[in-house]
């Protein structure tokens, strides 16, 4: 790859600008029909809290006002609770759950996931994500709202857990796991075992056109967890693509903390567990997606390595205040375009701790400005350059995207 | 008028977030902490821009703190959001008028992409602070944001 310039944009990416109309939901009303007045909004309010207040009084109308909870809670956005679960087949979910241990004892690959469930009857799938978490949640290739379901109930579970062991509220872990147990979180991996592992998703995975994966570096885990850097490219590559992006913070690995970030080896699970990761979710969307991977410090090393060592194919890959991806050249990263940003004072940036710095000449990735951004961590920053940029990366406007030929 | 209508969406907003789950972090927030104070100094200065460009705007929105990776365990930034309509206006004196604003501040400003499909405007100040208008023409549409810098989360 030329470090002038990204490679040209394949057609399909310049396609894509043509977005529907964004989804009009409560919230988005209110926020944009400007012409209303404060009485039409007060009463809209008011007479859906009747309509639902009369349905839930009357008795014979109980399913009904489930529904009604329901439907009124996913268009203001918020918490769905106390809808009535569908009967099941108990006979068939246990069947289910005793396929997929017998299936998962050989080791499927994500395609072969993604075909048990597509011969699952919804209702048995559902309930084996709410019955077998452990099972489901984690699990490559599986349907991905059922991830979520999963990933759910075992918060709730570890919650539960912790507390029945008399953990306090106060306690860190704790803390954060009632800050995840949020209606409108959702998770494609849970996983509290030590360090703990999760990735949270932003935006509707199951019909985004461009996804993007960030992979964060050493001192994460789930006690700090915060999913935000993943929000704000989201938030940001959806400017320029309206409801067509989603994104997902991964943390899938045990990521390094002090010295140990000089090594590899905290690096490679990762980099062994991110292809797998992404083909999990492309076993569920078979169209041809936009992906984009952006690795931030260690994780730019474990993206590097999941390109050059693991197979793992995107698109786009975004390095920014790497430490050295494992490699000394961009085109050892596979087929799609690299990228790089570096900002002022990033003494990571540097480094050069595991290869050439990629954003070095030499490396021959294309390199973009990050403004006027200094230090280690100011990549995602709200407001900055360098987000708009890691932006207009994943949302395919490769050819708006500030590059340059110098540093910085 | 207008600053009636826009308190008017601001409740209505509130209120359904205090119904559907809200925003949890800030409620605990210690209203005294570098990062609560960063957070206001923020807010206060992108709600000073929307006044100047004179633009019609929707409720400000909060970012919340997501962490400076490889920062102290327990640093974070937060941001802040205003999305604004873009009327007929000229782009070009827009994306003036928000570098002079930022300029009088002692910003360093940065102006990029003006003929470009999304126009914008970098501010940005040590010890990290960072201010954008960009500009979304075909969707008549413009967004100021800004972050703080890395600062103890009070609630780690």
């Amino acid at each position: 790859m030329s470090g002038s310039g990204p490679r040209a944009a394949p057609g399909w990416v310049r396609r894509l600008w043509r977005a529907p109309a964004p989804r009009a939901t409560l919230v988005g009303m209110l926020r944009h029909q400007r012409g209303q007045v404060t009485a039409e909004y007060v009463g809209m309010l008011l007479l859906v809290a009747l309509i639902v207040g009369a349905l839930v009084v009357a008795g014979p109308a109980q399913k009904i006002a489930g529904e009604a909870v329901r439907a009124v809670c996913q268009i203001a956005g918020g918490a769905c609770t106390g809808a009535p679960a569908p009967p099941v087949d108990r006979e068939a979910v246990a069947r289910a759950a005793a396929d997929l241990e017998g299936l998962l004892a050989g080791d499927p690959d994500p395609t072969a996931v993604a075909a048990f469930f597509r011969g699952l009857e919804p209702a048995v799938a559902e309930a084996l994500a709410h019955e077998r978490p452990e099972l489901v949640g984690n699990l490559d290739g599986a349907p991905i709202p059922l991830r979520y379901t999963a990933n759910a109930e075992a918060i709730d579970d570890e919650i539960a857990r912790l507390r029945a062991a008399g953990v306090p509220d106060s306690d860190s872990r704790l803390r954060k796991l009632i800050e995840l147990d949020d209606p409108d979180r959702r998770f494609l991996l849970f996983d509290p075992a030590g360090d703990g592992r999760a990735a949270e998703v932003f935006g509707d995975l199951t019909s985004a056109r461009h996804v993007a994966v960030v992979v964060p570096g050493m001192n994460n885990d789930l006690n700090n967890f915060t999913g935000g850097d993943a929000e704000r490219v989201h938030h940001q590559a959806s400017q320029f693509d309206p409801d067509q992006v989603a994104t997902i913070q991964w943390l899938g690995y045990d990521t390094p903390e002090g010295a140990s970030a000089l090594s590899s080896s905290d690096a490679k699970p990762g980099a062994e567990a991110l292809p797998q990761f992404v083909a999990g979710i492309r076993a569920q969307r078979a169209e041809r997606l936009h992906w984009t991977v952006v690795g931030h410090s260690y994780g730019s090393l474990v993206t590097g390595m999941a390109e050059s060592g693991q197979g793992l194919e995107v698109d786009e890959t975004v390095l920014i205040g790497s430490p050295g991806v494992g490699v000394n050249s961009a085109d050892e990263l596979g087929d799609g375009n690299v990228w790089v940003g570096l900002a002022r004072f990033d003494p990571v940036g540097y480094s050069e701790w595991h290869g050439l710095n990629p954003h070095s000449r030499a490396f021959d990735a294309t390199r973009f400005h990050t403004g006027d951004i200094s230090g280690h961590s100011s990549y995602f920053n709200e407001g900055s350059e360098s987000l708009r940029n890691i932006g207009l990366i994943a949302a395919g406007y490769l050819d708006e995207v500030n590059v340059n030929d110098g540093l910085f | 008028m207008a600053s009636s209508k826009r308190m008017a969406l601001g409740l209505a907003w509130v209120v359904l977030a205090a119904g559907c789950g809200g925003d949890p972090a800030a409620e605990r927030s210690d209203p005294d902490s570098p990062l609560a104070k960063a957070e206001r100094s923020l807010q206060a200065e992108l709600e000073a821009a929307v006044d100047r460009l004179g633009m019609a705007s929707e409720p400000g929105e909060r970012v919340g703190p997501t962490r400076c990776d490889d920062g102290a365990r327990h640093d974070v930034t937060s941001g802040y959001r205003v999305r604004l309509k873009l009327g007929g206006d000229d782009t070009a004196k827009l994306l003036e008028t928000a570098a002079d604003f930022w300029r009088a501040r002692g910003r360093d400003v940065r102006v990029v992409s003006r003929s470009g499909a999304f126009p914008a405007v970098f501010a940005t100040a040590d010890p990290g602070w960072t201010f954008a208008l960009q500009l979304f023409p075909e969707r008549r549409e413009a967004m100021l944001s800004g972050g703080t810098p890395c600062l103890p989360d009070p609630e780690a």
